[in-house]
């Protein structure tokens, strides 16, 4: 796990972002057991405070399940519902993009949905 | 329900005409990692030795774990102020150090002590007047975290350690931190490189608490968005800023929100590149006086 302090993402979004590429990665399984915020505190020299909150923002997501006490397992549908939600964040930032560059050449709104639906017509 | 360690009421502290506490009033919860920042003679030694109690306040109430320092002996022996410096005989040995702490704190773990400082290859032999100001600082430090106590407050304790050491210094204090949670005030002026082990950080600047935040709010307390003066101009108009820098390639605005909140979005919507500022920036935003204040004159004929 690498957290980079420089970054313009917070820490903790960092951590919920790095479980979940181990999500993905199968590195963790769904129905097993997430790393606790101390292994992860230990991991990366954070304050366990900090790594918390990046477990409870996937808890949050519904990634991580709350069991009795500390234990969080990984819910059983984590893999698609986190591919779901990146591709879903993904293809808003592109468009929020597309968008803006867009508006600094001049392109009007008809002019952009023109543009797209020729592009899908061609594909 | 989690304790508060230490209650900070009102507490102000005058040397003659010199104000160095002008009204502090704080609550710190137990067992979180406190950064005691602020500027050179802010009031940080000051503070944490009143809260230690051994500075007398000129008036206010300090009470650890309800009680007043200065007069409840078994609260004494659950707080230790400790620094890169400490007035010890230089005649005396490391050894006769450990033993001295040994028998003022009752929770003082020895062996630990003795591991940490043989991890920085420090011998038990040595004689205090044979250390450099980097080993001075490791054996306070080590001495001050070994003794366990509830309330542990380290001032500026890390001057003089080397990098590499400083590392393992801030790696260990959070390990022993976890294993046995504690309140824990440390003050430096190396924000950077503290910051990931802290909990929590205490600005104070002239004296006067600027805010007492949890660290991942600090970390999106503020953003900078860069772009040229018209486009700064344009989108700080209306809005609160905390500073806005005209320079002659760019400009840039500081503003209060997170990097990923509305503000944001709203200045890169304008075009603006926008950026988190860190705790250590914070800081120093928050408490720059003298703003904007250029150098140019310092080579002036």
């Amino acid at each position: 796990m690498k957290i980079d302090f420089n970054d313009v993402v917070p820490i903790y979004i960092q951590i919920a972002d790095a479980i979940e590429d181990d999500i993905l990665a199968g590195r963790l399984r769904e129905g097993e057991n997430c790393y606790s915020q101390i292994q992860i505190a230990k991991e990366v020299n954070i304050n366990p405070a900090t790594a918390a909150k990046g477990i409870r923002v996937l808890v949050e997501r519904g990634v991580l399940n709350k069991v009795r006490g500390q234990a969080m397992t990984i819910a059983e549908n984590a893999v698609s519902m986190i591919k779901e939600r990146k591709l879903d964040q993904m293809l808003s930032e592109m468009i929020e993009n597309l968008v803006r560059e867009s508006k600094k050449l001049g392109v009007s709104e008809e002019g952009l949905v023109e543009k797209i639906r020729q592009i899908y017509e061609k594909e | 329900m989690e304790e508060i360690a230490i209650q900070i009421d009102a507490v102000r502290k005058k040397y003659h005409k010199n104000t160095a506490l002008d009204g502090i009033t704080v609550q710190i919860h137990e067992n979180r990692m406190i950064g005691l920042i602020g500027a050179n003679g802010s009031g940080k030694t000051t503070l944490l030795k009143i809260c230690a109690g051994l500075e007398e306040k000129t008036s206010g109430n300090v009470l650890v774990y309800g009680a007043d320092v200065t007069k409840d002996i078994a609260v004494c022996e659950e707080v230790i102020y400790s620094m890169h410096d400490l007035p010890v005989g230089r005649q005396y040995k490391i050894g006769e150090i450990l033993k001295f702490y040994d028998i003022s704190y009752p929770h003082f773990d020895k062996v630990f002590c003795k591991r940490v400082l043989e991890l920085f290859g420090i011998s038990l032999k040595k004689s205090c007047r044979m250390l450099s100001q980097g080993q001075k600082s490791l054996v306070h430090f080590s001495c001050a975290l070994a003794t366990r106590c509830k309330v542990t407050l380290l001032d500026e304790s890390f001057i003089g350690i080397d990098i590499e050491k400083r590392k393992k210094v801030y790696e260990i204090l959070l390990r022993d931190f976890m294993e046995h949670p504690r309140t824990i005030v440390l003050s430096s002026h190396n924000l950077s490189e503290i910051e990931g082990i802290l909990s929590e950080m205490l600005l104070i600047h002239e004296g006067k608490m600027v805010f007492y935040q949890e660290m991942d709010s600090v970390r999106e307390m503020l953003f900078r968005a860069d772009g040229n003066e018209e486009e700064i101009q344009r989108f700080t108009e209306g809005k609160e800023t905390i500073c806005v820098r005209s320079k002659e390639i760019g400009s840039y605005a500081v503003l209060k929100g997170s990097i990923t909140g509305t503000a944001a979005k709203e200045a890169k919507a304008c075009g603006l590149q926008v950026s988190a500022v860190s705790p250590e920036d914070v800081s120093i935003y928050l408490t720059t006086t003298e703003e904007g204040k250029e150098l140019e004159h310092l080579w002036e004929n």
